[in-house]
């Protein structure tokens, strides 16, 4: 090796050190040098989180505050309550969207004397949720059902602002998840249905992140990408109970779907001499991982007042206790490991529902409706995917009777989180240094929708 | 068209709604709260002030100095202009710095960039002084906007009222003009920049040269407290006539928390060990190199050597400093960084270590390179041995801070800090314990999810020699000073972003 030996001296300069060329390479038998430990966990995607459970499976619903449990409609009950599927009215095909505009702010922590004045807000591309349904029923067997829904109950899409304070934990996040659900809806009595669906998902999750402890000759940092397709199983079972013309009551559980992730690829834009080290795989690995979308237990009550006014109300009982850590394993160690785990200790919550509906004149319809969303996020867990936080929600929508084929319902929903701090104490004591940022976070979205249901 | 024009109105819609989305947090407003005046902030200090880094004071370095970095943060409380004694694009590379060209089998390859041409004006005739001058070099003078950033590397506490300074020390001649390099000290012309606002962080050098040189004190002095105490109570003094004038004192860290000590000596701990090897040998030169070749090469007697076996240092390997449990560095014995080619030679019959030494001794002695082959006659070295564990082919000096050495830089350490503290106190200026965060920074730390530590290269910390900041350490170092100054002033200065600044980058 060039080794000029005249460099490779101390100068007499206290401050300047002139360590000159290639001072390490004469090392074959002793390596002094240094390991690369750079600290990262590398993984610490919150998938589907609770924030991103995605309550905008029907235009009437959510126009109603997304209640509608209780209430045997039209198709979308096949995604709502499928045991009402057989008690709505005539057989529809239904197709639906609504637009997520959702923005984070961040405002960096505050120490007492170490105050911050950063700030920022994610610039997350529009979600897309979407909702297909499809019900059929033949005149002759009145007490069967059957229906086909394919819609989005879980999703995320979030980018924070480019090399933002929290780049080496998330730079942006897109999770996808389809949910197909084939269904049959059977009365029992007269007044009594259930059905069923089960349900086969597919999904996809492409997270991107910085490594802020690797910088490039380029003035910027390394950086991950891990990208997979994702499928998982599950099923969708309901009660509808017809207390009443006036009166009904519903109960329906949608089961825990584990999304796994199988030979996702994992790929690291990462100088090229740290890839020498060894510590990153040369072209990136595969990697697997499973991301529980929990399961839902729900009641709902409906009550028709009269010919103009419909109530419901909706209690939703989200099992993210599910949510205990998120763990990628790789086919290739990546920086010395092939798996990273990250705590996400989510709880179980609560959601409150409420909504109206008044019937302005025999075609149109106007809606409004109110929700509470509790947050199963704990403080010291707020990850940048998800920092979520309790969530008041607010509805109002339109329905219109076209004519007798087509009818149309449009809604909005306004979400406005509650602001929340996360704490330093709350991190140290979560464990979660490499996984949070501490800070303030707030959330607020806007969620315009509309639909077109057919009458078979 | 029409339809263009719908896409144009669907997206001014959007926006709308983006807008309406929009969640707002109050952030805090920096503010001094009237208790500080930065609206002339000087900086007074050594190389890392002048933003001194990877072995060379070079533009893109001298631009994210902690001084600087603390300027934009006080800019936007009050704050004035504040400029650096930036080098010009031309002279861009500055005086030269190391490089970080990838890694051969797990080390590093660290390439020499060349100094500027345009920076540097010519040879010093001043007297070689190895302290403040190791090349000798007089730098083009600084011709900018009138400066703000007196970081001057190599300066000690014992120089800041030597006058003439400027004519020995290149980076402060570069700060005055020809007629003031002879007249001026560098107290006075600090004191005459009537800063309302200063940070001092000096002191530094008043050990690490002797530290970093091994503790050979041809090479590196200790100061004498007495003196340290004198000069720098002199200069707060004097910065602080006016009772206004307010201002914040780092400390000195010690020698543990420099990955310049701490990278060599724990792998050559553990490898020596696994040798079952329990010491080394280490030679200790006298004071004056020079007197004593020429006392030795002109002395008749076949017998007297250079390699006075009296001179022998037995260290012991179970002494040498390693990380402990907690990540704090822990022992006595200290192998520099510059020992790193020559590391690998141990238990082998090798010369070069002493073959350089000898070699870059005469030079910065004087003496004739011819003497080379006469030093090595009488040095009573034996190179066939192996080298650092036979008495007849020690490790050189200045490559290891033996138990004593490192004993007397943390004593010295320890009596500047007492007094920085004391002078502080007097003062009430902030006080910035520069000591114990690099020594949190040894142990492992870490901020908005990225790691830091004070490893050499991946620490993100320190830069390619082992002793100066990089970007990110600068901005680390940076907001030291702020919760300093917040906590002693009560004002509310807000911190830098420490992720925005890299550490060691990686081709």
């Amino acid at each position: 090796m060039a080794f000029s030996p005249k460099n490779v001296f101390l100068s007499q300069n206290s401050l300047s050190l002139p360590i000159n060329s290639r001072f390490y390479q004469n090392n074959q038998s002793m390596k002094h040098c240094t390991i690369l430990a750079l600290g990262l966990s590398l993984l610490s995607l919150n998938a589907f989180a609770g924030g991103y459970q995605v309550a905008l499976q029907g235009q009437r619903q959510i126009g109603m505050g997304h209640t509608g449990t209780g209430l045997a409609y039209d198709a979308s009950s096949i995604f709502f309550n499928p045991g009402a599927l057989v008690f709505t009215k005539t057989n529809n095909v239904m197709l639906g969207g609504s637009l997520i505009s959702s923005r984070i702010g961040f405002v960096a922590q505050q120490e007492t004397n170490a105050p911050s004045d950063y700030s920022t807000t994610t610039n997350s591309p529009l979600g897309t949720p979407f909702t297909l349904y499809a019900s059929y029923g033949i005149e002759k067997i009145p007490q069967l059902k059957f229906g086909l829904g394919v819609y989005t109950p879980y999703g995320s899409s979030v980018s924070w602002e480019d090399n933002w304070k929290g780049y080496s934990i998330l730079q942006s996040l897109k999770l996808k998840s389809i949910f197909i659900q084939p269904t049959v809806s059977f009365k029992i009595l007269d007044e009594l249905s259930i059905g069923a669906g089960f349900v086969y998902a597919i999904g996809g999750v492409d997270l991107q992140k910085g490594i802020g402890a690797i910088a490039n000759t380029n003035g910027g940092y390394a950086s991950a990408q891990l990208k997979g397709n994702a499928n998982g199983m599950g099923y969708n079972v309901g009660l509808h109970f017809q207390a009443s013309e006036a009166f009904s009551i519903g109960l329906s559980y949608r089961s825990q779907v584990d999304m796994k992730v199988s030979g996702g690829d994992a790929t690291f834009n990462v100088p090229q001499s740290v890839i020498d080290l060894g510590k990153f795989p040369s072209g990136g690995t595969t990697f697997n991982a499973t991301l529980p979308l929990p399961a839902v237990a729900n009641f709902g009550l409906g009550y028709k007042a009269n010919d103009k006014w419909t109530f419901a109300f909706d209690l939703n009982y989200t099992f993210w206790s599910a949510y205990k850590e998120l763990k990628f394993e790789y086919e290739k160690p990546v920086n010395g490991n092939l798996s990273t785990v990250s705590p996400r200790e989510y709880i179980n919550v609560p959601t409150v529902r409420f909504g109206a509906e008044y019937m302005a004149t025999t075609a149109l319809a106007v809606r409004a409706g109110y929700y509470f969303d509790k947050s199963p996020v704990l403080e010291g867990y707020m990850t940048p995917e998800t920092p979520d936080a309790n969530r008041n929600g607010y509805t109002f929508g339109l329905g219109y009777k076209i004519n007798d084929k087509f009818s149309a319902d449009a809604s909005v929903l306004f979400i406005e989180g509650t602001q929340r701090t996360q704490s330093q104490e709350s991190v140290n004591a979560a464990g979660t240094k490499y996984d949070v940022m501490p800070g303030t976070y707030k959330l607020r979205a806007f969620c315009p929708g509309l639909s077109v249901s057919y009458k078979l | 068209m029409k339809n263009y024009i719908h896409k144009i109105q669907l997206l001014g819609a959007l926006s709308v709604i983006a807008f309406a989305c929009e969640p707002k947090i109050d952030t805090p407003a920096p503010a001094t709260n009237g208790a500080i005046d930065v609206s002339n902030y000087i900086s007074i200090g050594n190389s890392i002030t002048a933003g001194y880094a990877d072995n060379g004071l070079y533009l893109s370095g001298q631009k994210v100095g902690y001084a600087v970095l603390l300027a934009e943060q006080f800019k936007l409380a009050g704050g004035g202009e504040f400029n650096a004694p930036l080098f010009d694009a031309n002279q861009a590379d500055g005086t030269g710095f190391l490089r970080l060209d990838g890694f051969v089998n797990g080390s590093p390859i660290l390439t020499s960039v060349p100094g500027s041409p345009a920076a540097i004006q010519g040879k010093s005739a001043a007297a070689y002084d190895p302290n403040l001058n190791p090349d000798s070099i007089v730098l083009q003078p600084y011709t900018g906007p009138q400066n703000h950033n007196f970081g001057v590397p190599g300066i000690r506490v014992k120089d800041i009222y030597t006058v003439g300074y400027g004519m020995k020390n290149p980076y402060f001649g570069r700060m005055l003009t020809d007629a003031e390099k002879t007249i001026f000290d560098y107290g006075t012309k600090v004191v005459d920049q009537k800063p309302t606002f200063f940070t001092s962080w000096l002191g530094n050098n008043d050990v690490l040269g002797y530290s970093t040189a091994g503790g050979y004190v041809d090479l590196g002095h200790v100061t004498a407290a007495s003196e340290f105490e004198a000069n720098y109570t002199l200069l707060i003094n004097k910065l602080t006539t006016k009772p206004e004038v307010k201002g914040a004192m780092g400390n000195i860290p010690d020698v543990t928390s420099l990955p310049f000590f701490t990278t060599i000596g724990p792998t050559l701990k553990t490898s020596l060990q696994a040798l079952k090897i329990p010491a080394f040998y280490e030679f200790k030169f006298d004071s004056n190199f020079a007197a004593t070749v020429i006392t030795i090469l002109t002395d008749p007697d076949p017998n007297v050597v250079i390699l006075n076996p009296a001179k022998l240092v037995v260290n012991s390997v179970a002494n040498i400093a390693a990380p402990s449990v907690t990540g704090a560095i822990e022992g006595k014995v200290f192998l520099t960084l510059t020992f790193s080619p020559y590391a690998a030679q141990m238990g082998t019959p090798r010369g070069s270590a002493w073959r350089d030494i000898i070699r870059k001794l005469l030079k910065t002695s004087g003496l004739p390179a011819s003497y080379e082959s006469l030093v090595w006659a009488k040095s009573g070295l034996d190179t066939l041995q192996p080298f650092g564990l036979s008495p007849k082919n020690p490790i050189p000096d200045v490559f290891v801070l033996n138990a004593n050495e490192s004993g007397r830089a943390k004593a010295a350490v320890a009596s500047y800090n007492k007094i920085i503290s004391k002078i502080a106190d007097s003062k009430g200026l902030a006080y910035v314990d520069a000591n114990t965060f690099l020594s949190n920074v040894t142990k492992g730390s870490y901020y908005d999810a990225i790691s830091t530590n004070a490893s050499f290269i991946s620490g993100g910390v320190f830069s390619l020699d082992g002793v100066h900041l990089t970007p990110r350490g600068n901005a680390l170092a940076a907001n030291e000073f702020i919760k300093s100054i917040n906590a002693n002033y009560g004002t509310k200065i807000t911190v830098v972003n420490p992720g925005k600044y890299p550490g060691v980058k990686f081709p």
